[in-house]
């Protein structure tokens, strides 16, 4: 059974409304609704099958930021989201993880009633779950390791990429963690 | 009532910039006219107490806020008394301009010489009054001056998560160059604008203490584990779950006693997803032996 991993941008701020009237009233709380609807393209998710896919999805979104902290998500059953009508679109995106890239799903064309009852989905019915800033940076170690990560990716230039110099300026990120050795990169570029 | 109007001036160390404290100078009442006790009284029962504020000597009173001056929203004055002398303002009282939302303030310097009291200190030479005052003034503006930059750069920019990963970045910073005082100060606006702009400023907060979860050794890790277990137990569901995160850095048994006894009784799924991620990951990494005594 395939699920679509959906994050969520800001769990404090989730947490935060999670018990809020505003639910019960079939409305959705302006701190949750942005996360949902933090796109016009439509709802970003993955669509994974197993544990790693889980892992390798997480850690290669976690190094499109320029923090890494605990990545809050759910696990969405594809299914309901079928039967309620809703619109998958395979939508590609690019990450270190070139084997992931193809497992990005938006959900399109959604109304506001459907956004909602998204929202109240997630809040109600999908359990919340957290891979830890270490947990991720183990993973991330690990792909790297056996080049399931490309490392070119953080390092040169281009979309998304960070060319050295940004990497050498940068406050965190992966020089950062580098240097903490918080991190194990392959030494050398290809 | 009012007699003048003017600015205390202190150079700033860490930007290099003059600040400019504005107030104004009133008279004080004469004890010795009754009129003026009458109307002395009835102004100081409309006037709300210091936001935070710690009259005992050598400790920081924190007046806000001040939207006088863009740069310093809020006034940090480590000890009234040298500001006073260094303008040598006697008996007079200094109200701190602040609009547009007014907290009023009046300053009670040490050497205060109100006719019928018998409070007196020897006065110090003006020159010595002045450095002294000066690098206290600096000493404490460097982290109030970038938490201050923090925080507009926080409310006047729509949050993104690019702009909250840069306040995170910043709050980082400013506790890796000044440890504790850095905390302090972090602490002090966002209590004080909490009260003002809440619940804007929550985000911030949370920010505060992802970024206390961060490794620098003591005495600041030791200050930033003592107000993370506090947030554990916060009303707030954010606080929490930002906390429970923080503290997952810290691996030490009494964190892992800490974040178990929360998730016994957490009731939020998000937070309670938090803590069990984060009692998991001590648990497989395995804390550090207790110290032989």
């Amino acid at each position: 059974m395939a699920y679509l991993l959906r994050k969520f941008s800001d769990k404090n701020a989730w947490a935060e409304v999670e018990d809020s009237p505003l639910w019960e009233q079939g409305d959705c709380p302006a701190q949750a609704f942005v996360q949902v609807f933090d796109n016009r393209a439509g709802v970003s998710t993955w669509r994974v099958n197993t544990e790693e896919e889980v892992e390798r999805v997480i850690a290669a979104q976690a190094f499109m930021r320029s923090t890494i902290g605990d990545f809050a998500y759910c696990l969405i059953d594809e299914e309901i989201l079928r039967k309620d009508g809703l619109t998958l679109k395979n939508t590609p995106v690019k990450t270190p993880d070139k084997e992931v890239n193809s497992l990005h799903v938006d959900i399109v064309g959604l109304t506001a009633h459907q956004l909602i009852r998204l929202a109240r989905r997630i809040n109600e019915e999908f359990d919340p779950l957290v891979m830890t800033r270490l947990e991720i940076l183990e993973a991330a170690a690990k792909f790297f390791r056996q080049h399931k990560f490309d490392r070119n990716f953080l390092f040169s230039g281009g979309n998304k990429g960070r060319s050295e110099e940004e990497i050498a300026i940068s406050k965190n990120l992966l020089v950062n963690l580098w240097k903490k050795a918080e991190i194990d990169l392959p030494s050398t570029q290809n | 009532m009012v007699s003048s109007m003017t600015a205390i001036v202190a150079p700033d160390v860490g930007t290099g910039r003059k600040i400019f404290f504005p107030f104004l100078v009133m008279d004080l009442p004469d004890p010795s006219s009754a009129d003026d006790v009458v109307i002395a009284g009835r102004q100081r029962a409309s006037e709300p107490e210091p936001v935070l504020a710690d009259t005992s000597p050598g400790t920081t009173t924190i007046w806000a806020p001040n939207r006088l001056q863009r740069d310093l929203d809020t006034l940090v004055i480590h000890d009234a008394t040298g500001f006073l002398d260094t303008v040598q303002l006697r008996k007079h009282g200094i109200r701190l301009l602040a609009e547009p939302i007014i907290t009023y303030t009046m300053i009670a310097p040490k050497a205060f010489k109100i006719s019928g009291t018998t409070l007196e200190e020897a006065e110090e030479p003006l020159e010595e009054a002045t450095a002294t005052t000066g690098s206290v003034a600096n000493e404490i503006s460097a982290p109030h001056a970038e938490v201050t930059e923090l925080l507009s750069l926080f409310l006047e920019n729509v949050q993104t998560e690019e702009i909250q990963d840069r306040c995170e970045l910043i709050i980082s910073g400013i506790i890796d160059s000044y440890g504790t005082s850095g905390i302090d100060a972090l602490q002090a606006h966002l209590v004080v604008q909490a009260q003002l702009v809440a619940p804007t400023l929550e985000p911030l907060f949370w920010k505060f203490l992802t970024a206390l979860g961060v490794r620098r050794g003591d005495p600041t890790d030791r200050i930033a584990k003592e107000i993370l277990l506090r947030h554990l137990n916060s009303p707030s569901a954010g606080r929490r779950a930002a906390s429970a995160s923080a503290l997952g850095a810290i691996p030490d048994a009494a964190v892992l006693t800490a974040l178990e006894r929360r998730a016994a009784v957490e009731q939020n799924r998000m937070v309670q997803a938090t803590l069990n991620a984060h009692i998991r990951t001590l648990k497989r990494h395995g804390l550090p032996a207790p110290k032989i005594l």
